[in-house]
């Protein structure tokens, strides 16, 4: 039986992994990453092996509140928590941006932490990202990923070649476009994969080395094959949001009768949109790929963008409904929130908002919403199938 | 009863749940009454004065000075100051035990934790932010949803395998946190011990934030927990000893002897709080 | 207040008339000093509905401000703000574009053109004047509407303003990154609620040339940018002499920053905090450099006679990281305890002379300006633009505490409060964390600020 998904689900659930001890033991380095624009191919061109930072399996807070307040999203609380607790002890560095005003506080903290409790390790960058994707935002950001690369090099003690780049870019583009495709897959109706289940497969794939993300890939591709995982009948969502690493809320929303077709998350969709074009010089292609995907709401003249991006999404996978999630205290998506639900009344599209912590908080409350909006959204659609039966009629 | 070092002053410690009353006598802790805040809080804090007062065996005429601390302090009628209960649970603890360092304030609504030297001036303090679940009243709220008496809470704390992690900062959500799990047949014991890990939890981040040193110990209604004193010993690796004979009445102790001026500091015979 | 929040540019024009009448008294410093402390009993304690029109004027005009040398400079200020209100309230007769200008961006370029400047956060100072109640009703309107709950307070007025009829609808749209989400995400709000034209100026990270040409070449491109949709070309002239203005207002500025680590200490960070406001809606107005000069001159006058800006001092505070603007709390804190305000967060000037010789030179002392300017220099980098300026404001400035008035907005603060915490506790400075808003209210009443506050103070034996 294909395990593929299992597998993943596995995977996502975990910390740590066995495919990173693997690589640990082979010699790699790992170095793990925040937010969706730290190129991962520049990691891996300088031999290591990148890793996207997960709260998954923290235990709580006491710890990472030493730094930050009740005012600062869990996301962040909860890693650096996990850090504090030692249970990030397999990095060999990480890499921060500024994506939003908690996470680049982590560079800040984590720093400290290091000078006054001997937290490793000792490789720690800030990778600073624009908040515009204009020319000259992307130059800068190019500039950017130069001394990137010249850290990666101090650190490896070797230097990155452009070939080497180059072959990176593509062994990621492979990975993107089948997942891609994957995704796409998904505006079948019924659809074949749970909107769980690849949620589940894209976290998997940011915690492994390169090869077995393929391979992963490569089996989960096969499984499709003559599968449904939805029924005719099911209300289609996209989901919509920040930092979701924890396929449990997707599954929540299938329980309630759901089936998220589609998402536009931190650790989905969004990080494995658009491809580096080969064409151009790899750095400068890299660069260009990474400041030019879907982006999020910490671009500030980007939403206009976004926006055509989810009306074209929800046409081409035909849902009925958008669902949108942020963090407690996240000032982007509450912002982005406000302008989703405008566009979706310009779009006469049902909309629901919720708010979440990163691990529980009142799961029993976003259930009962859920339920209560997909039960809405059924009788909407049973109201226009009807009328439209009568039309033709 | 003029002599000053027989001087009877009395301390209000006016929090969200109880109002604490301590009369000393000559630096002594002579009597103390506690009485549940409902209704009119003026007529609460008469009510715990003169029952404090009646443990004392003085007549309420002969408490020469007043003082109040806590959330509601500024309530108090008649009260010649009101102090923070950060000091005033540092001069309780210290009279009471000298060598104390470190004050672990447990109470209603607020977890303060208050570093101390060598002669009780409390150095540094902290309280939990807001909107934390980190409260005796919300341990209360839950232990009241599952229908446990509040004095059964330690026992039946004891009784869990596996407490449930509450992750919500915030106590109505936290709250409704708990109503799911109840709803989904979570076992009431590993309810309770969750909540009690939660605030157990809050007060150890605090103790880091503060940098307390040693020794430490709990003062406050949670004090008298015996599964909170507990599991905040094990999360922290410290002793945290409820500070004896009454842990909730020591920042009123506090209040009684920083009105009495037994401190030696003049400017402690303190000017009305406005 | 009901009535000013449903006329349209009620409360702009409430605080003009009540504005017009304190420009009117500052022609007479000293009989405007008279009557301001006969104002203080009637308004130091609270606010009530009788006093509400008046107290936070009076108020704002503490100690250091009522000098009579201070109190004459206001008379620019206020010059500078009634230009500036009407300059929307009244577009009809200017007939100018209006362009709108977040308040943490440094707009002096604007002025080299012919528009209408309006930053719409001042709306959060103006409903002040009205009463806090009139501050909070803009607040809810914009939380009603769907706004987050967690966005700073002053990004809910710029949207609240607009939902009300308060603000000027804008032809074109300016913004930053800096210095937070909250602005990051609402301007992106108000692009969409306004359909006007927008352009961002992308803040940079570090403190180095290349960051400095990246937002130079950021400069241009807004030139570019208002050229273009407002069918003018930048007056390089005009633009010189803001610069000129600024330079003189910065250099002035920064000396008393400087004043004031003197003991006893010649002025209060509230004279450097009125001139914020200025800077908000005016930054490089020729009033704006009177006043600096003005009040540069008076402090000085004091630094050399050995006198202080209150007859005792007793406490130094350095105040991080807001002001309490729905309640000014320096004339309580001076008169209650002898408290002055010697350094804080928001008012003090770091100066970078700009070289007005070249559109070039301009160029890049602008670019270095803006990113030197109050909340951009601490909050847009890591966490060392914060801490080393704390640290040498601790060395510097024989502070007896540090008071944190934890403002909810800003989430990055929230996120080193250990650092500073730290930072304290190593200096062996007392130190008192709070959580408040700059602008609302309801976080934390001044009630319970001034409770904490005295509390504090006497638990620390500074009172």
């Amino acid at each position: 039986m294909n395990d593929a998904f299992p597998e993943a689900r596995l995977l996502a659930a975990s910390s740590a992994n066995p495919e990173l001890e693997r690589a640990k033991a082979r010699g790699k380095r790992i170095i793990g990453y925040f937010c969706s624009y730290v190129p991962e191919e520049m990691i891996h061109a300088a031999g290591c092996v990148p890793y996207r930072m997960r709260a998954t399996g923290s235990r709580g807070t006491t710890r990472g509140d030493t730094y930050f307040s009740v005012l600062n999203c869990s996301f962040v609380r909860h890693c650096f928590d996990k850090a504090l607790h030692g249970e990030f002890g397999f990095l060999d560095g990480v890499v921060f941006t500024n994506g939003c005003d908690h996470a680049r506080r982590l560079y800040d903290n984590w720093r400290d932490a290091g000078k006054k409790l001997g937290l490793g390790p000792d490789f720690l960058h800030m990778l600073v990202v624009p908040h515009k994707v204009s020319d000259t935002a992307l130059s800068r950001y190019e500039a950017e990923l130069r001394t990137f690369q010249a850290e990666l090099e101090g650190f490896s003690g070797a230097p990155i070649p452009k070939e080497s780049l180059a072959q990176a870019a593509v062994l990621y583009n492979e990975i993107r476009r089948r997942l891609g495709a994957l995704q796409a897959a998904r505006r079948a109706v019924p659809v074949p994969v749970a909107g769980s289940e690849v949620l589940d497969l894209s976290l998997a794939l940011t915690a492994v080395p390169a090869d077995r993300a393929l391979e992963l890939l490569t089996r989960a591709e096969a499984a499709l094959a003559g599968r449904t995982a939805g029924g005719q009948d099911d209300v289609r969502v996209l989901v919509t949001g920040g930092c979701l690493e924890d396929a449990a809320l997707f599954r929540m929303m299938e329980d309630a009768g759901a089936s998220v077709v589609a998402e536009n998350v931190c650790f989905g969709a969004r990080h494995f949109h658009r491809l580096v074009d080969d064409r151009k010089p790899p750095l400068e292609g890299i660069a260009e790929r990474t400041l030019r995907h879907v982006s999020c709401p910490r671009m500030i003249d980007d939403f206009e963008t976004r926006a055509h991006a989810l009306e074209k999404t929800l046409r081409e996978f035909r849902a009925d409904a958008v669902i949108a999630h942020k963090l407690k205290f996240c000032d982007l998506w509450g912002g982005e929130t406000f302008l989703l639900r405008k566009e979706a009344e310009r779009l006469n599209v049902p909309f629901l908002a919720l708010e979440r912590e990163v691990y529980g908080g009142g799961t029993g409350q976003l259930a009962t919403r859920v339920q209560a909006f997909v039960e809405q959204v059924r009788n909407r659609k049973g109201r226009f199938t009807e009328q439209e039966g009568q039309d033709h009629g | 009863m003029g002599n000053e070092t027989r001087m009877i002053s009395a301390g209000y410690d006016v929090g969200t749940r109880f109002v604490k009353v301590c009369v000393a006598r000559g630096g002594e802790m002579a009597g103390g009454a506690s009485e549940p805040v409902a209704g009119d809080l003026r007529g609460v804090c008469r009510k715990a004065f003169r029952r404090a007062c009646g443990r004392a065996g003085v007549s309420p005429r002969h408490v020469r000075r007043v003082a109040a601390t806590g959330f509601g302090a500024v309530h108090v009628n008649g009260a010649g100051a009101c102090l923070p209960v950060s000091l005033c649970a540092a001069r309780g603890a210290h009279a009471l035990a000298p060598a104390v360092r470190t004050v672990v304030d447990a109470g209603g609504l607020f977890l303060t934790v208050t570093s101390l030297d060598e002669t009780g001036q409390a150095v540094d303090s902290i309280t939990n932010d807001p909107c934390a679940a980190a409260s005796g009243k919300f341990l209360e709220m839950v232990a009241g949803a599952l229908e446990v008496p509040f004095e059964e809470v330690s026992a039946r704390v004891q009784d869990s395998a596996s407490p449930y992690r509450i992750s919500s900062t915030c106590a109505v959500f936290a709250e409704s946190e708990v109503i799911s799990r109840v709803n989904t047949g979570a076992d009431p014991a590993d309810i309770l011990a969750g909540v009690v890990g939660s605030i157990a939890g809050r007060a150890a981040t605090l103790l880091e934030k503060v940098q307390a040193g040693e020794p430490m110990v709990l003062v406050g209604g949670l004090a008298r927990i015996d599964a909170f004193v507990r599991i905040f010993e094990g999360l922290t690796g410290r002793q945290a000893p409820p500070l004896s004979p009454y842990p909730g009445l020591v920042p009123a102790y506090g209040a009684a002897l920083a009105a009495a001026g037994l401190t030696g500091r003049r400017w402690f015979f303190l000017r009305p709080h406005r | 207040m009901q009535a000013l929040i449903t006329q349209r540019y009620g409360v702009a024009k409430h605080a003009l008339r009540l504005m017009r009448r304190t420009h009117r008294l500052t022609a007479h410093p000293r009989l405007f000093r008279v009557l301001r402390k006969a104002l203080d009993p009637l308004v130091l304690e609270k606010e009530t509905r009788w006093n509400q029109g008046f107290r936070w004027g009076t108020l704002l005009l503490g100690t250091a401000l009522s000098e009579p040398g201070e109190l004459a400079a206001t008379r620019h200020i206020f010059q500078d703000m009634l230009d500036y209100m009407t300059g929307y309230l009244e577009p009809e007769q200017a007939g100018r574009p209006v362009v709108w200008s977040e308040w943490n961006l440094s707009n002096e370029i604007l002025r080299g053109f012919d528009v209408t400047p309006y930053i719409p956060e001042t709306l959060a100072v103006m409903a002040q004047i009205a009463g806090t109640d009139c501050a909070v009703r803009i607040v809810e309107e914009a939380e009603a509407a769907g706004l987050p709950a967690e966005y700073c307070s002053a990004s809910k007025f710029a949207v609240g303003g607009l939902l009300l009829g308060q603000s000027p609808e804008p032809d074109l749209i300016i913004t930053s990154s800096h210095p937070c989400d909250s602005v990051t995400s609402v301007y992106q709000v108000l692009h969409y609620l306004t359909r006007a034209p927008l352009f961002v100026l992308d803040t940079p990270y570090w403190d180095d040339e290349a960051s400095f040409a990246y937002y130079e070449k950021n400069l241009r491109e807004l030139i570019s940018f208002l050229e273009r949709h407002l069918n003018q070309k930048l007056d390089w002239d005009r633009l010189a002499q803001v610069c000129q203005n600024v330079n003189v207002t910065n250099r002035c500025l920064q000396d008393v920053t400087e004043m004031a680590r003197a003991v006893p200490s010649p002025t209060s960070a509230e004279v450097l905090l009125f001139h914020w406001i200025d800077r908000m809606a005016c930054f490089g107005s020729a009033n704006g450099a009177r006043y600096a000069q003005a009040v540069y001159e008076a402090t000085q006058a004091r630094l050399k006679a050995g006198k202080g800006v209150v007859p005792e001092e007793r406490i130094r505070v350095i105040w991080y990281d807001v002001p309490v603007t729905f309640a000014p709390l320096y004339a309580w804190l001076e008169r209650e305890f002898g408290a002055v305000t010697v350094a804080d967060f928001i008012g003090r000037i770091q100066q970078v002379p700009i070289d007005t010789r070249s559109e070039e030179s301009i160029l890049q002392g602008l670019a270095r300006t803006h990113l030197a300017c109050t909340m951009v220099r601490q909050t847009r980098g890591p966490a060392e633009f914060y801490t080393t300026e704390l640290h040498r404001i601790i060395e510097e400035y024989a502070g007896d505490c540090f008071l944190f008035m934890g403002h909810q907005g800003c989430k990055g603060g929230w996120a080193i409060l250990r650092l500073l915490r730290d930072i304290c506790r190593k200096a062996g400075i007392p130190a008192l964390f709070l959580s408040t808003d700059i602008f609302d209210k309801r976080c934390l009443s001044e009630e319970r600020i001034k409770q904490e506050i005295t509390e504090f103070f006497r638990s620390h034996n500074l009172a």
